[in-house]
């Protein structure tokens, strides 16, 4: 991996970190940004497939009212970097990529924290008439966000490429296979939360169908998302005692446990 | 009181580019508060041009705590400003931004995070793990078309309903966030069983005969029973015992590390 490719990585992370925080163009959702990193790492087959690993690990992992889930952003390039150089692809991007995105994790609360500044300073410039640097606030918010997450991403793969196929090969046999089990796992998280943020029980009928569906008569999701469609809005139309049942809904959702 | 100055639909749309920068700012204090009134800026500057004082009173007036959904939230925009036009006051519009910004995040969490996603990453991650580059390209501009779709609409809806929306957008959003529900289930089952794998290793040898426990058993009665058990363990941690999504992460690893020391993986 050469120079050049580290720093326009390190670039791109900065950039799409800025995208996160913004929750805009979603170039942060693992299956872009995998795609992307495997792109300018010359493997876009392995990207795109630990991305693909990583996005249903993050499905359920929503920015929700300020609550922080583990960074996919930098999980996502880390793992796809070390996948890729170490050469054992998504088997090993997930041992790679998690300590990272716990680490960013804790950097992304400490930006939520210390950007209260800015409420200060754009109360202070309103007061001051000063439209310009009012409206320049949102330009120093985004490079404080590109430096963090640049540098996150810059130092691992600067100070551990070299190494990140020793590291592997020195890795006993049954530890690769448990991570590799444990990445088939992953989506089951993502999927978990997911239905814990949307559950009630008159839904399970459904949830059964679409696991049945797909697993006894191999469907895939797009045709499972038409029928869903259908049911939905067959349920929509017909009238009934909908409203009442579902004056609940929001608040019966609970995101106190952190996603 | 009677406004002098009326909002043209460009005006609008300067809110909606705007309100791209939402989040930029957003720390736990105020949240989204400077990045609203960012956004609100060019039509209170319009309206109150020849005003110094209250155009100063009106922005910073914005600058409280706020917290709604990335997207949806600029139907708040478009209501305040159909609002702000008639130069209503400054307590009614905050009145409107508190009891819409809840319920408004609730429906576009339902519509936005925990539907659309899950389906369009669903149907980008099966080209995706064929290796076809078209599950990236079409998880990006689906998902970013309908994010703009609602952005502006929202927007361009909240100014023309102006206050009226208060009643609606209860009783619809109620009906609206159990149709994404029963769509979002539906879909979330046939992505468990597409896409979670958990196979055992383990045989059990009775005499001669050795039955293996995944070929002969589980693939036989149930093909994904094991991933399915796996995601309901799961839910059970978050449910009942709050576990945070770290802690799963952790143990997962851990259990399956152990278990592929053990030959049950």
């Amino acid at each position: 991996m050469s120079f050049a490719q580290i720093i326009i990585i390190t670039i791109i992370t900065g950039l799409v970190g800025i995208d996160c925080y913004m929750e805009v163009f979603q170039t942060y959702r693992p299956l872009i940004l995998g795609t992307i990193i495997g792109l300018v790492m010359g493997d876009v087959k392995t990207g795109l497939i630990i991305g693909a690993t990583f996005e249903m690990m993050w499905m359920g992992l929503m920015p929700i009212g300020g609550a922080v889930p583990p960074n996919m952003v930098i999980a996502t390039v880390i793992g796809v970097v070390f996948g890729i150089a170490s050469g054992k692809g998504a088997d090993v991007a997930i041992g790679f990529g998690v300590p990272f995105a716990v680490l960013m994790q804790g950097i992304v609360i400490l930006m939520y924290t210390g950007f209260s500044y800015f409420n200060t300073s754009a109360t202070k410039y309103i007061k001051q008439g000063k439209s310009k640097q009012f409206d320049l606030i949102q330009l120093k918010a985004s490079i404080v966000i590109f430096f963090c997450y640049a540098i996150v991403a810059f130092l691992p793969i600067w100070l551990g490429i070299d190494k990140a196929e020793v590291i592997v090969n020195i890795l006993p046999e049954w530890l690769i296979n448990g991570l590799s089990v444990a990445g088939g796992l992953m989506p089951a998280i993502g999927f978990a939360i997911l239905l814990n943020t949307m559950f009630k029980k008159d839904y399970i009928i459904f949830l059964a169908m679409g696991f049945i569906l797909v697993t006894y008569l191999s469907l895939p999701i797009l045709p499972l998302a038409v029928i869903g469609v259908c049911i939905a809005v067959y349920d929509y139309m017909i009238p009934g005692k909908k409203a009442t049942a579902l004056a609940t809904t929001t608040e019966s959702e609970d995101y106190t446990d952190g996603i | 009181m009677a406004s002098n100055t009326t909002l043209t639909k460009k005006d609008l749309n300067k809110v909606g580019f705007r309100s791209i920068l939402l989040n930029t700012t957003f720390n736990y204090e105020r949240m989204q508060a400077t990045g609203f009134t960012y956004s609100m800026k060019p039509v209170i500057d319009k309206i109150y041009a020849d005003d110094e004082e209250e155009k100063k009173e009106r922005e910073l007036n914005h600058l409280t705590f706020m917290n709604s959904h990335s997207y949806a939230i600029t139907l708040i925009m478009g209501i305040c400003a159909a609002m702000e036009e008639r130069k209503e006051k400054k307590e009614l519009i905050n009145g409107i931004k508190v009891a819409l910004m809840g319920p408004l995040a609730g429906l576009g969490d339902s519509l936005v995070w925990f539907t659309a996603i899950p389906i369009l990453a669903g149907i980008g991650i099966s080209f995706a793990m064929d290796g076809n580059i078209l599950g990236s390209i079409f998880f990006f501009l689906a998902f970013n078309l309908l994010g703009f779709a609602i952005r502006f609409g929202f927007l361009h809806m909240g100014y023309k309903l102006g206050i009226g929306i208060l009643d609606k957008i209860s009783v619809i959003g109620d009906k609206i966030t159990r149709a994404a529900g029963i769509l979002g289930m539906t879909v979330i089952g046939g992505l468990i069983a597409s896409y979670v794998t958990l196979n055992t290793a383990l045989t059990i040898t009775s005499g001669d005969a050795a039955v293996n426990l995944q070929t002969d058993v589980f693939d036989s009665i149930m093909p994904n029973l094991l991933p399915m058990l796996y995601t309901m363990f799961i839910f059970y941690l978050i449910r009942s015992k709050k576990k945070s999504p770290t802690m799963l992460i952790a143990i997962t690893i851990i259990l399956c590390v152990i278990g592929s020391f053990f030959g049950i993986f």
